[in-house]
C-alpha cells in the first residue's frame, strides 16, 4: 500500500467528509473543518450551549461530555475524532430527564453553573457504572472537574442523592 | 401558602442551569461580529521603543490592528477605579509580563493570532521590581515617574488618604482613634510580621465582553459584576454622556471579585469604533493570570497588652501588593487597614496601609476585599500573644471580643451579631479530639463590613394583570443567588408563589441604577430597595382594589393575587380586566435605599451591616514531610434571617474551601516578576478530594440584620478566618508558627526543623 | 502561552490553522507517514497532550492520528517484558488482566493516576511523549527500569526511561512500546499523597541473595531522579536504609518550589514508610 493511500485525499484541505455521528440519540450528518474541537462543533456550530468552555486545557471538565458513554473533555478532543460514535452531552441529558438534573436543580449543587454541565456528565457517567457508588468513588470521579464556587459538598450530596433516586426507578 | 423562604423554593436559575440553558457572556453572540486578540508583554518592566504593524494589518481577514497609536485622539484612554493609572493598551511602557501592547480584529480568532504573531516590537528592558521588599526597598526604580490622576474619597472621623506618599506607593490608607498614650501603659508591646500570599480569581467563565460602538454611542454585552460604574469610567473614558453608553449583563460564571470595571471592554469598543463591526473579546483562561488578582500582603503589628490579656492598643503597618495597576486596590487598602483591629475592643487604634506597585499582574477586588489579608494577621497574632501570656486562646478572645451593640470603632455601626454565640458555636460542633501527637485545634473570627459604602441601589416591582412579578434592578448574578434572593424577597412580600416571580435581564439604559454586585451588598442594600418597592405595589394593588371593592385598604390582604377581605376572596386579575378592559393594566412601583453619609463614621458612611465568620478547625500535621491535614472544619455565618438557606450554606462553603486553599497551597508564583504556574495543570485549586473528611457548615439566624426580614448580607465571611484558624491549629499541634502563607508542607518542615535547634527561634 | 517576536500570544485549539489527517492503520503505514513529509505530521493518540501544545503555540499542518493502529494498542507478558502499546489507556492499561497479574501494585498506582476522566483517554504513550514534569508516569517508569521503544524510520531503537525523557525527540520518531523488564520484580509502590510537592515510586528486585533497590523521586518541576541501592532484606533498620538511599541525592536535585534539603529529608522519609509497607505485606 503506498503512503499517498493512507492520506485520504477528502481530508486534505479545508473539510473532512461527512461525520456520521449519533448526538443526544438523534443522527446527525456534518461536514467539519478537521481543526475544528468538538467543544467547537457542539457548542458555536450546533449551538449546544450547554458544554462550557473553561480552562481549554483538559483540565476543569466545564467541556465534558459522553463519547460512546465515556466522559471526555471536548475542548481537547478533534471534531472528526466522533465520526460513528454516540455523543451525549447536557442537553440529552436533561431531556432525558436524568435524575441527576433534578438532584443538583433540587439542592442547589450549583452556584455560578459554569461548571455544572460537566458536572453531570461526569456523574452521569459515573452512575452509568456504578449505580450506587461509595461517597468515595464519587469523591474520587468529582475531583475530576473543578468548581470554583460550592466547595464541593453539596454536589457530592446531590450525587449520592440523585444514585438513591435511580435506585427507586 | 408556604413561605418564600422554604428551604424547598428552588432558585430562579436551578432549571437552566442544570439543564445547559444558561446563557453567559461567554455564549453570547452579535451578528457580523469580530474576533479580537491581544499581544502581551514577555517583560515585566521595558520601554516600548517601536511596534511595527505593517505585516499584521496585512493578514487575510484581519480588520483592524491597535496600539497606542491608534487611539483615537480625544478619548481618555486611562482607567481605575480612585487612580487613573491604566491605557487601554500599552502607552511608552509595559508595566507587567502580560500587559496589553497590541490588539487585533479579525474575522476569526485564527486570523486574529496570525496577524498578532507579525507583530514586531523592540523592547528596551527597564529594571522591574517585582515584590513588595523591592519596590520600597531604597534606590528601587520609580514606576510611576509621573502622578496618574487620581483622587481621594472623602473620609469621615480618623480616617485619612494621601494619594503618592512615597516612592511606589500609590496611595496609602490612615486611620487613628483613641489615646496614643495607651501603649506606654501596657504591659506588653508585641511586633509581629505576617505575610499573606497571592491567589487567582480562577472564574470559570473567562473575561469576556463583546462591544458594539462608534463615536457617538457604545454598547456592551459583558461579563461583569458592575453594570452602571462600567458604564460611568465607558463614558468618561470615551467622552460620551452616560446615557450613550449601554451594557447588557447576562449570567455571569463566577467573578469573586475580579470582573468589576474595565477588562475586555475598551480594547474591544477602541477595535469596534475601528472597524464599525461588533467585536467580541474573549480572553483565554490563562490570560486571566495576566488580568487580575488577589493581593499579596505584608503586614506588620503592634499590639499592647495587659498581662492578663486585655488588649490595649494596635499599631498596623500594612503594606499590600497592588501589581502594575491599581485599580481598585486603594479601596482595598482602605478596607483592609480598616478591618485590621478584627472585632476586638482596643483604646487605641493606628493604622497604616498602602498600595504598593509592582511589576506583576495588576491585583484588584477579590472575595474578603483586604479582610482575608486582616484576619490572617489579627487571629493569628491574638493566638501568638494568648501562648506568650499564658492564657488560652479561647479565655483570650472571650476577654477582649465586642459584644453585641458594641461600636466597631467610634462613629462606625454597632456590631450586629453575638461573636460569642459563633465562637462557642463553631467550638462546640468542632468538639474534643483525640490528643494524639501532632493533632490539634484552632479557631479564628473573621470580621469585615459589609454591604458597601454609601451605595445606592434602585429596584422595580411590577405585576401583570394576571399577577406575574417582574422585578427590574442591576443585582448580577454571579453565582451567589442574589437574583433568585431577590425574586423570594418580592414574593414573600407579595403573598404569592416565588416562581411567579422573575428578574429583567441587566441594560444599564433599562434597569433601575445601582452601584454594583460586590461588598456582599446585594441581599441587604438591593434587598431593602427591592422590599420597598414591592411594599409599595402592594400598597398601590390594594388600594385600587379597594376602590373596586369600595372599601377601605386596611381591610384587604394580598394573598396570591387575590385580595382577601375577612371570608372573602376576590380575583385581582378580574377587578384588573373589569376596571381596564382590553388587555389589562400592569401595576408598577420603585424602591431606593441607600445607607446615609455620617462624618462621625471614619468611611463616611456607617457599615450597614457586619459579615462575621467563624471557623474552627482540627489538623494533623505529619511531621516527616509537613503536611497539614485538617481532619475537620467547622464554618459558620450569621445571615440574620436566611432568605434561601442552600444558598446561604453554598456561600459559606464555597467561601470556606477558598480560604483552605489560600491556607494550604494556592498561591500564584512569581519568579522576578515571571509568573511560574499560571496554568490551569499547574495551578492548583480545590478539587472535591480536598474537601476536609469532616467539614460542617452552620447557617445561623440571630435575626438581627438590617436586611429585609432581619438578613445579613453572607458571601465572603467563611473565607475570612480560614488561614488564621489553621495556623493556630498547627500551632497547637506541634507548637510552631508559621507566619508566611501558604502553610505548605515545605514551611512546616522548616519551622519543625528549626525548632530542633537550640540556637535559632521558632518563628518561621 | 506562545513567545514571538513581539510579545506573548494566547494560542488555542481555536487559532491553529487548516490540518489535513492522515488515519494510518498499521504501524508500517504511521512511520511512512512520518518520514514522508517535510514536516512530520503531529502525532495525536487520545489528544490531551495536543490541546496543551496548542495553547503553547503548537500549530501543525497534519495531524497523525494513530486512533486505528492495533499493534500500538496491545498489552503483552512473555515472561521477561511487560509490553505495554503506545496507545493503552490508563484506564484500559491498569484494569488489564495482563499488567494485574505481571505487576499488581504497577497497575494500581496506574489506576490513580491523573484523574478519573483523563484516565479513559490519556494513552501511556502520549504521557511519556510529552515529556511534562507535572505528568506521573514516567515517575513510575523510572523505578521500574522501564525502557520506551522508539520506531525511527525502520529501526527500532530502546531507550531507558530517563534518557528518552532527557533527550529532545527526533522529529520522526514514534514512541511504540513501554517495556517493563519483570525480571527478578518482586514489588512496587507508588506514594502520592504528596503530590504535587513530590511523589516517589519504588521498585524492589531480588538481587542475588538480597534486594537491588529502585527509587524514582518525582516534582512538581523536574524530571524523575533516580537511587538505587541494594540491602539483604527489609528486616533491618530501615531507617538507616532509607537514609542511606538518599546519601546519594546530589545537593543539586530540586526544583524552584522544593530545595534540596526537603527532597533528601521528605524524600527519605517517605522512602521509609514504602519500605515498612513492603515489609508488612510480606516482603
Amino acid at each position: 500500500m503506498a503512503v499517498s493511500d493512507l492520506i485520504d485525499d477528502r481530508l486534505d484541505g479545508d473539510e473532512t467528509p461527512a461525520l456520521r455521528f449519533v448526538l443526544n440519540g438523534v443522527e446527525h450528518t456534518e461536514t467539519v473543518p478537521a481543526r475544528m474541537s468538538l467543544w467547537e462543533l457542539l457548542h458555536d456550530r450546533l449551538t449546544l450551549q450547554g458544554t462550557k468552555l473553561a480552562c481549554s486545557r483538559g483540565v476543569c471538565g466545564s467541556c465534558s461530555v459522553l463519547i460512546d458513554g465515556v466522559p471526555q473533555a471536548s475542548c481537547s478532543t478533534f471534531a472528526f475524532s466522533i465520526d460513528g460514535r454516540h455523543v451525549d452531552t447536557i442537553e440529552g441529558i436533561a431531556a432525558a430527564a436524568h435524575p441527576l438534573c433534578e438532584a443538583f436543580a433540587a439542592r442547589s449543587a450549583f452556584q455560578c453553573g459554569y461548571c455544572t454541565s460537566g458536572m453531570i456528565v461526569i456523574a452521569k457517567a459515573l452512575l452509568d457504572r456504578e449505580p450506587h457508588p461509595t461517597r468515595q468513588t464519587v469523591i474520587e470521579w468529582l475531583s475530576s472537574n473543578v468548581c470554583r464556587c460550592t466547595g464541593y459538598a453539596m454536589i457530592i450530596e446531590a450525587v449520592l442523592a440523585a444514585a438513591e433516586r435511580g435506585a427507586d426507578g | 401558602m408556604a413561605s418564600a423562604f422554604d428551604e424547598r423554593v428552588r432558585r430562579r436559575d436551578a432549571e437552566a442551569k442544570t439543564t445547559g440553558g444558561a446563557t453567559y457572556g461567554a455564549d453570547l453572540a452579535v451578528a457580523g461580529m469580530l474576533h479580537a486578540k491581544v499581544l502581551r508583554s514577555p517583560h515585566p518592566h521595558a520601554a516600548i521603543v517601536s511596534i511595527d504593524t505593517a505585516a499584521a494589518a496585512a493578514v487575510p481577514g484581519v480588520r483592524a490592528v491597535l496600539t497606542a497609536a491608534d487611539l483615537p485622539s480625544g478619548i481618555t484612554p486611562y482607567y481605575g477605579y480612585i487612580i487613573k493609572d491604566q491605557p487601554i493598551v500599552a502607552i511608552d511602557t509595559v508595566r507587567f509580563a502580560g500587559d496589553v501592547v497590541a490588539a487585533v480584529a479579525a474575522d476569526s480568532e485564527a486570523a486574529a493570532a496570525e496577524a498578532l504573531e507579525r507583530i514586531h516590537v523592540v523592547y528596551r528592558v527597564l529594571p522591574a521590581v517585582t515584590t513588595i521588599d523591592a519596590a520600597l526597598a531604597d534606590g528601587a526604580p520609580e514606576l510611576f515617574p509621573e502622578a496618574p490622576p487620581g483622587a481621594v474619597p472623602r473620609y469621615g472621623a480618623g480616617a485619612r488618604g494621601a494619594l503618592r506618599p512615597r516612592s511606589n506607593v500609590s496611595y496609602e490608607f490612615a486611620y487613628q482613634t483613641g489615646d496614643p498614650a495607651a501603649f506606654d501603659r501596657c504591659d506588653h508591646v508585641f511586633e509581629d510580621e505576617f505575610r499573606f500570599s497571592r491567589m487567582q480569581h480562577f472564574h470559570l467563565e473567562p473575561y469576556v465582553g463583546i462591544a458594539s460602538a462608534t463615536r457617538k454611542q457604545i454598547e456592551v454585552w459583558t461579563s461583569t459584576q458592575n453594570p452602571f460604574p462600567l458604564r460611568r469610567e465607558l463614558a468618561r473614558m470615551f467622552r460620551l454622556p452616560e446615557n450613550r453608553v449601554r451594557v447588557n449583563v447576562p449570567l455571569v460564571g463566577g467573578s469573586f471579585g475580579a470582573k468589576s470595571n474595565c477588562k475586555t471592554e475598551p480594547v474591544a469598543i477602541v477595535l469596534s469604533q475601528m472597524t464599525g463591526r461588533p467585536v467580541r473579546w474573549c480572553m483565554t483562561f490563562e490570560e486571566s493570570f495576566f488580568t487580575n488578582s488577589q493581593h499579596a500582603a505584608l503586614l506588620r503589628l503592634r499590639t499592647g497588652v495587659m498581662r492578663d490579656g486585655r488588649l490595649v492598643a494596635r499599631q498596623s503597618e500594612i503594606f499590600l501588593d497592588a501589581g502594575a495597576y491599581s485599580g481598585a486596590s486603594p479601596l482595598v487598602a482602605e478596607k483592609c487597614g480598616y478591618r485590621i483591629p478584627g472585632p476586638y475592643r482596643y483604646d487605641f487604634i493606628d493604622t497604616r496601609c498602602s498600595c504598593v506597585m509592582t511589576n506583576t499582574t495588576p491585583a484588584g477586588a477579590f472575595r474578603g476585599f483586604g479582610g482575608a489579608q486582616a484576619t490572617w494577621a489579627s487571629e493569628s497574632q491574638i493566638d501568638m500573644i494568648a501562648r506568650r501570656l499564658g492564657i488560652t486562646p479561647y479565655a483570650m478572645r472571650a476577654l477582649n471580643l465586642l459584644h453585641f451593640g458594641d461600636p466597631f470603632v467610634p462613629g462606625e455601626t454597632a456590631i450586629d451579631s453575638d461573636l460569642h454565640v459563633g465562637l462557642d458555636l463553631v467550638i462546640d460542633e468542632l468538639g474534643a479530639i483525640e490528643r494524639t501527637p501532632n493533632r490539634g485545634v484552632g479557631f479564628a473570627i473573621g470580621l469585615k463590613d459589609g454591604g458597601g459604602i454609601n451605595k445606592a441601589a434602585q429596584a422595580r416591582v411590577k405585576i401583570t394583570t394576571g399577577g406575574e412579578v417582574t422585578i427590574d434592578c442591576a443585582t448580577v448574578e454571579a453565582g451567589q443567588g442574589a437574583r433568585s434572593s431577590l425574586c423570594q424577597i418580592a414574593a414573600e412580600v407579595l403573598s404569592t408563589p416565588v416562581d411567579r416571580v422573575i428578574i429583567s435581564p441587566i441594560d444599564t439604559d433599562q434597569s433601575p441604577y445601582d452601584h454594583g454586585t460586590n461588598a456582599s451588598s446585594a441581599t441587604v442594600v438591593m434587598g431593602r430597595a427591592v422590599l420597598a418597592a414591592a411594599e409599595r405595589v402592594r400598597d398601590e394593588v390594594l388600594r385600587f382594589t379597594a376602590t373596586a371593592l369600595s372599601c377601605d385598604p386596611s381591610e384587604l390582604r394580598l394573598e396570591n393575587w387575590h385580595a382577601v377581605r375577612g371570608e372573602e376572596s376576590h380575583s385581582i386579575a378580574e377587578l384588573v380586566l373589569r376596571e381596564f378592559g382590553n388587555i389589562g393594566f400592569q401595576f408598577a412601583a420603585d424602591g431606593f435605599q441607600k445607607a446615609p453619609l455620617d462624618e462621625r463614621a471614619p468611611l463616611d458612611s456607617p457599615c450597614v451591616f457586619w459579615e462575621i465568620g467563624w471557623a474552627a478547625v482540627a489538623v494533623a500535621v505529619d511531621p516527616g514531610t509537613g503536611k497539614v491535614t485538617i481532619e475537620k472544619l467547622v464554618v459558620s455565618g450569621d445571615a440574620g434571617k436566611a432568605i434561601n438557606p442552600l444558598v446561604c450554606r453554598g456561600q459559606d462553603e464555597g467561601a470556606a474551601m477558598m480560604g483552605v486553599a489560600q491556607a494550604l497551597f494556592e498561591q500564584m508564583v512569581f519568579d522576578d516578576g515571571i509568573l511560574m504556574n499560571g496554568d490551569p495543570l499547574v495551578y492548583r485549586v480545590p478539587l472535591a478530594e480536598d474537601v476536609p473528611v469532616s467539614f460542617v457548615s452552620i447557617l445561623q439566624e440571630q435575626g438581627r440584620g438590617p436586611g429585609p426580614f432581619g438578613a445579613k448580607g453572607f458571601a465572603e465571611g467563611g473565607l475570612l478566618p480560614i488561614a488564621a484558624a489553621v495556623a493556630n491549629a498547627v500551632d497547637d499541634a506541634v507548637g510552631v508558627r508559621i507566619t508566611e502563607l501558604p502553610i505548605s508542607p515545605q514551611r512546616v518542615h522548616r519551622a519543625l526543623f528549626l525548632q530542633k535547634s537550640p540556637t535559632v527561634g521558632v518563628t518561621a | 502561552m506562545k513567545r514571538t517576536d513581539g510579545g506573548l500570544i494566547s494560542t488555542s485549539f481555536r487559532t491553529i490553522g487548516d490540518v489535513a489527517v492522515i488515519r494510518p492503520r498499521s504501524l508500517d503505514d504511521a512511520v511512512a507517514a512520518l518520514m514522508q513529509h517535510q514536516v512530520p505530521p503531529a502525532i495525536l493518540a487520545g489528544g490531551t497532550d495536543m490541546v496543551a501544545r496548542f495553547n503553547e503555540g503548537f500549530n501543525p499542518r497534519r495531524v497523525l492520528a494513530l486512533a486505528d493502529v492495533g499493534e500500538l494498542s496491545a498489552i503483552e507478558d512473555d515472561g521477561e517484558v511487560l509490553r505495554i502499546g503506545a496507545l493503552v489507556t490508563h484506564a484500559r492499561g491498569s484494569q488489564s488482566d495482563t499488567v494485574r497479574r505481571a505487576v499488581p501494585s504497577f497497575a494500581s498506582a496506574w489506576a490513580r493516576i491523573a484523574n478519573v476522566r483523563v484516565r479513559f483517554t490519556a494513552t501511556i504513550g502520549g504521557n511519556v511523549m510529552a515529556r511534562r514534569t507535572r505528568y506521573e508516569m514516567p515517575v513510575l517508569l523510572a523505578a521500574l527500569g522501564a525502557q520506551i521503544r522508539v520506531r525511527d524510520g525502520n529501526a527500532s531503537r530502546l531507550w531507558n526511561v530517563q534518557s528518552y525523557l532527557q533527550r529532545e525527540g527526533a522529529p520522526r520518531e514514534l514512541l511504540t512500546h513501554v517495556e517493563i523488564p519483570l525480571a527478578d520484580l518482586c514489588a512496587f509502590d507508588y506514594e502520592r499523597g504528596m503530590r504535587p510537592i513530590i511523589t516517589q515510586a519504588l521498585a524492589v528486585r531480588r538481587s542475588g541473595k538480597g534486594l537491588q533497590l529502585r527509587v524514582a523521586l518525582g516534582t512538581e518541576a523536574m524530571a524523575p531522579y533516580v537511587l538505587e541501592g541494594t540491602c539483604d532484606d527489609l528486616t533491618g533498620d530501615i531507617e538507616a536504609l532509607a537514609a542511606r538511599l538518599f546519601e546519594g541525592l546530589p545537593s543539586g536535585v530540586c526544583d524552584h518550589l522544593t530545595s534540596n534539603a526537603y527532597l533528601r529529608d521528605v524524600g527519605r522519609t517517605l522512602l521509609g514508610r514504602q519500605l515498612t509497607r513492603l515489609a508488612r505485606g510480606g516482603l
